[in-house]
């Protein structure tokens, strides 16, 4: 079993969603954002976070540069996405939220020499159904948005 | 660096779960607060705090022990604003106090809140925190 630390040294996808609806979305690699971008939202400003997702990759078969990174969240977009529609769909049978965050590893078909893991955290007014949503809306539109990401210099925060 | 700020009370809280478990806080070590908070960092994907935080923390201890065991937790964090607080962030500071909520029962608006949003947006980060009632 990888360590925390394998984890966050590894590659990072992440998107989070701000009490005001700025959404930001990254990838970071041993810590460092290499891709992201950041869509303002429309309320007022607030950056409490109501939501986040990060999928946490570790291992051998990651990638440690920034070209790398989106290369390789896309070749393995399948295992990804089936990964975030599992998880959504064990989330809205019912999961106490109590525990936080959420972690979950159940991917299926994994590439070799790498572990995936889902975090996830929700403030906690909010139902895990909300969660389900987001993975869902991850999972379909996972391509474009990879593909939309952009060195960290190029960003407007 | 993932542009994500940890609030007092995610650092209090995994405080008091680890401190609760596993025998009286008197016979845990630096070394044991240093794990916790390495467990914290690597739950939450960032170690990111500002000086107002370290300060809510650093304010807590009762005793000697206790204030060893603070300051090896809180030596694992990055202070990120790098111990500045400038006059911009105080005056954004004032106007979040001033600021009349529009919704009804909203929270009074606590200084160190107002101080901890105005650095955030000052920094362009987001802040992970239990208290949905923050100043806006």
């Amino acid at each position: 079993m990888a360590t925390s630390s394998a984890f966050t040294d590894g590659l990072t996808f992440y998107r989070q969603t701000r009490a005001d609806g700025g959404i930001r979305t990254g990838i970071l690699i041993a810590g460092s954002m290499v891709l992201g971008r950041f869509d303002e939202g429309e309320g007022e400003y607030d950056p409490t976070l109501i939501w986040s997702v990060d999928l946490r990759c570790a291992g051998s078969g990651v990638p440690r540069d920034r070209q790398g990174a989106r290369e390789w969240l896309l070749h393995h977009e399948e295992t990804v996405t089936a990964g975030f529609r599992k998880f959504a769909d064990e989330l809205n049978v019912g999961i106490d939220l109590d525990f936080y965050p959420l972690e979950w590893d159940r991917f299926d078909n994994l590439p070799e020499g790498v572990r995936l893991k889902v975090v996830c955290s929700i403030q906690r007014r909010f139902e895990a159904t909300v969660l389900a949503t987001e993975l869902r809306e991850l999972a379909e539109h996972w391509r474009p948005m990879i593909e939309s990401l952009t060195s960290p210099q190029a960003l407007t925060l | 660096m993932r542009p994500l700020i940890l609030d007092t009370n995610i650092l209090v809280g995994h405080w008091h779960r680890r401190k609760s478990l596993g025998g009286p806080l008197a016979t845990k070590t630096a070394v044991d607060a240093e794990q916790w908070a390495d467990e914290l960092v690597g739950i939450e994907g960032t170690d990111a705090i500002l000086t107002p935080v370290y300060l809510e923390v650093v304010g807590g201890p009762v005793n000697g022990h206790e204030m060893t065991l603070t300051k090896a937790y809180l030596g694992r964090f990055r202070i990120i604003d790098g111990g500045r607080v400038i006059p911009a962030d105080w005056a954004e500071a004032h106007r979040l106090a001033e600021r009349i909520p529009r919704q009804p029962g909203a929270k009074p608006r606590g200084a160190v809140d107002c101080l901890i949003k105005a650095i955030v947006k000052r920094l362009r980060c987001d802040v992970r925190t239990f208290d949905l009632g923050m100043p806006r």
